[in-house]
């Protein structure tokens, strides 16, 4: 148990330092862009380890390591195609009436 | 007195929770990432606004939210693993923490939307105010739910230690629907307070 609570509480602080790094790129970053995948990528990676290290994902059979990353995976790459390619598709946006 | 479980063999892949409590969270997981991104096609539409909207918001009351969510995952986490260590006793006390954790978020949250309010920002006030308060909202419905939901396991389990032994898929399906609401939680701060 002292053991599985050191990695939880390693885990804890990774997922604070990553908060503060992607509060950092929100502000410091000069590329809009840049800044945005930093953002994104440092909350799906903090997903990610919530998916394996808090729920046990790591431990769990296949199919579930394939659902939680495939969506941990596929939403990183729909939000970030969708803000920095977003001026693309607002048209069709604006006629859906968003 | 340590119980002995499958959970406990690294070499046996073990399901935490139950598999229908698995669909719910992944299929809340598409809702949410179809939510997200009809709001970042809304930003897309208009980013000056979006951009204006956005410095009204306080990141500070955000951060502050986001430390509660992430250690009451830390807790709950905790808790699953007391509980398959032979722990019991430890159960609700972890769950604890991670209640009060979930009572903290939504005080913060009272907090940041009464600053709102008060200067004249509602839901209507324009389209990013509008997805701010729905999905803020539809978040905070999900962590008061869980938080019921933890302290009514702690619950069970203070009442009687040896229910944890028995009912530990009920502890680790509880806490897996927690999790989700911190990872919905680490998606809205990035989209609604981050993003430049």
């Amino acid at each position: 148990m002292h053991r599985v609570s050191i990695r939880l509480s390693v885990v804890l602080v990774a997922l604070m330092g990553l908060t503060l790094v992607s509060w950092l790129a929100g502000h410091d970053i000069g590329s809009r862009q840049i800044a945005a995948i930093v953002v994104l990528g440092a909350a799906f990676l903090k997903i990610a380890a919530v998916f394996w290290e808090f729920m046990d994902v790591r431990g769990g059979p296949t199919w579930l390591k394939a659902a939680t990353l495939g969506w941990t995976g596929l939403a990183f790459s729909i939000l970030v195609a969708l803000y920095i390619y977003g001026e693309a598709v607002a048209p069709f946006a604006l006629r859906m009436g968003l | 007195m340590r119980a002995k479980s499958p959970a406990s063999s690294p070499r046996q892949p073990h399901l935490p929770g139950e598999a229908g409590v698995w669909l719910v969270v992944i299929g809340d997981l598409f809702i949410f990432l179809l939510m997200f991104s009809l709001f970042l096609a809304h930003v897309a539409i208009d980013r000056t606004e979006v951009a204006a909207a956005r410095g009204e918001l306080d990141q500070g009351l955000a951060l502050l939210n986001t430390a509660l969510m992430l250690s009451s995952s830390w807790f709950v986490a905790h808790a699953v693993r007391a509980g398959r260590s032979g722990r019991a006793d430890l159960i609700p006390r972890w769950l604890g923490g991670a209640a009060a954790c979930g009572v903290g978020f939504g005080l913060v949250k009272a907090v940041e939307w009464h600053a709102k309010i008060a200067h004249g920002i509602f839901p209507t006030t324009n389209g990013f105010f509008g997805y701010y308060f729905v999905l803020t909202g539809i978040h905070l419905v999900h962590v008061l739910i869980a938080t019921v939901i933890l302290l009514l396991i702690a619950r069970l389990n203070w009442r009687d230690h040896a229910v944890a032994e028995r009912n530990q898929t009920h502890l680790e399906s509880a806490a897996t629907f927690w999790h989700l609401v911190d990872m919905v939680w680490i998606a809205l701060l990035a989209l609604l307070y981050l993003l430049p």
